[in-house]
């Protein structure tokens, strides 16, 4: 089984995210990078996939240089190959700018399954799994907390508003990792270790064929107008009136303000 | 890999694309309703009142595709805001490939400006590959709308960073513009039994 995982390197957290002072961007100075939790999920997956089944595990990534560190952690978790698509012309991407240079990297992969996170939790667009699936002409399951193979076909359980959802599709496909799916391993020191020398191959838009109008800021359909911290929660308020009418002001406010009732 | 055979690469293949056309070609809105056990689910309504408080401020017209559930659901829509009901020929039951192919259909034969989906699974499942497959911009989990009706453009506030930051986004690139909404947005809007709309059944 030839598995590729898709995984992205993220702020931590825990990190303090802080607009830059124009609003279009956030600083990046003093953030811990960490690989995003959910590809974690399909990481840490593909490789018990692998472990029952044999095959390889490729570790795919899209970022800036600085990312290769993440693509290191999942090679201390155990994949195998890693494939670091980066390039100044990547830069800008947005989802769907991204969705295509990584499409255009796993058309020239011979892949079984591959898998992402369900969103990643920078961006929280949860784009990029299914719509890479729709790019490779491929059918897809989302946010799988169980997974089964069986001969040429997957059965995967999906949690949905209505319960769980048992969905079955041929492979190859695209699946993306819901909470729940697993228990990501710590990777050992030694193998933190013998990660740092393992090959990663590096890959530039020109290697993938790519026009550079298709990708980074130039292929972005979405724009950012801005970016702003959340307001400060306000604390609460007493209401202070005989028991009658506090209750018809709470009421109104519950309606007028809160929009609940 | 498989032989890709997606709208973008036809599209690319016969020399068509989309910002060649004009942004004028798209109007109105379409909003996405989801059915439950045979019923339009209330994350639906509730996007169905964002998507008229937009039409309004566009002063266009809003139809709303209506999958998983039938007929009999189209009346208590036009109440709530809608001026057309679509009902695709698509499985009752969620079915993601159907689904998708009757949201992409209707897309490409309404030619709407705004394409608003209700904060559900389905919604996360199905929005992004329906845009992709469109090859057009998408806002995910918006929280707040914000219409800028002169560009008529669509303002989605995203939060980011598990909630630490907040995010403005656009998709003025190409059209249509979809939105999917957080979960919990919106409000079930109150009924007027008064208001008119056409029930259109669109071919499979």
């Amino acid at each position: 089984m030839e598995i590729v995982v898709c995984i992205k390197q993220v702020p931590d957290t825990a990190a303090e995210i802080i607009p830059t002072p124009d609003g279009t961007a956030i600083r990046t100075e003093g953030i811990p990078w960490v690989m995003n939790p959910y590809d974690e999920y399909a990481l840490e997956e593909a490789l018990r996939i692998k472990e029952r089944l044999g095959g390889t595990v490729t570790a795919l990534c899209l970022g800036p240089e600085s990312a290769a560190s993440t693509l290191r952690t999942g090679a201390a978790m155990g994949a195998d190959n890693l494939v670091h698509l980066t390039d100044p012309a990547f830069e800008g991407s947005d989802p769907h700018a991204a969705a295509q240079a990584l499409a255009a990297a796993l058309r020239g992969m011979k892949c079984d399954l591959i898998w992402c996170g369900k969103l990643a939790v920078d961006d929280c667009s949860g784009y990029v799994g299914t719509a890479l699936a729709e790019l490779l002409g491929l059918p897809h399951i989302s946010a799988v907390i169980k997974v089964e193979l069986e001969a040429g076909k997957v059965v995967a359980h999906r949690e949905t508003e209505a319960g769980t959802a048992v969905v079955s599709c041929p492979l190859p496909a695209v699946l993306t990792a819901e909470k729940g799916l697993n228990e990501p391993r710590y990777p050992k020191a030694l193998d933190i270790m013998k990660a740092k020398r393992k090959d990663l191959q590096t890959v530039t838009a020109a290697d993938l064929g790519l026009s550079p109008d298709r990708v980074g800021a130039a292929g972005a359909l979405t724009r950012v107008t801005k970016f702003e911290r959340p307001p400060e929660r306000g604390g609460g308020r007493v209401i202070e009136a005989p028991t009658a009418e506090a209750v018809e002001q709470l009421v109104a406010a519950l309606r007028q303000e809160a929009k609940v009732l | 890999m498989t032989e890709d055979s997606t709208a973008q690469e036809l599209m690319a293949a016969y020399g068509i694309s989309l910002e060649e056309e004009t942004a004028e070609e798209y109007r109105g809105l379409l909003v996405v309703a989801e059915g439950q056990q045979g019923q339009v689910s209330e994350a639906s309504l509730a996007a169905l009142g964002v998507g008229r408080d937009l039409a309004d401020a566009f002063g266009a017209r809003l139809e709303v595709l209506l999958l998983g559930a039938g007929e009999d659901q189209a009346p208590g829509l036009i109440s709530r805001g809608a001026d057309a009901v679509l009902l695709p020929q698509a499985p009752a039951a969620y079915q993601a490939q159907a689904w998708l192919a009757a949201l992409v259909s209707a897309v490409q034969t309404r030619r709407p400006e705004v394409v608003l989906l209700a904060g559900t699974d389905i919604t996360r499942d199905l929005a992004p590959r329906a845009a992709q497959c469109l090859d057009t911009g998408l806002i995910g989990g918006a929280q707040e709308l914000r219409a800028e009706a002169d560009e008529r453009l669509v303002v989605g506030i995203v939060p980011l960073y598990g909630g630490r930051l907040l995010g403005e986004f656009a998709c003025p690139v190409r059209r249509p513009q979809f939105i999917a909404l957080a979960e919990k947005v919106g409000r079930v809007p109150s009924e007027d039994r008064w208001r008119t709309g056409e029930v259109v059944h669109l071919p499979a």
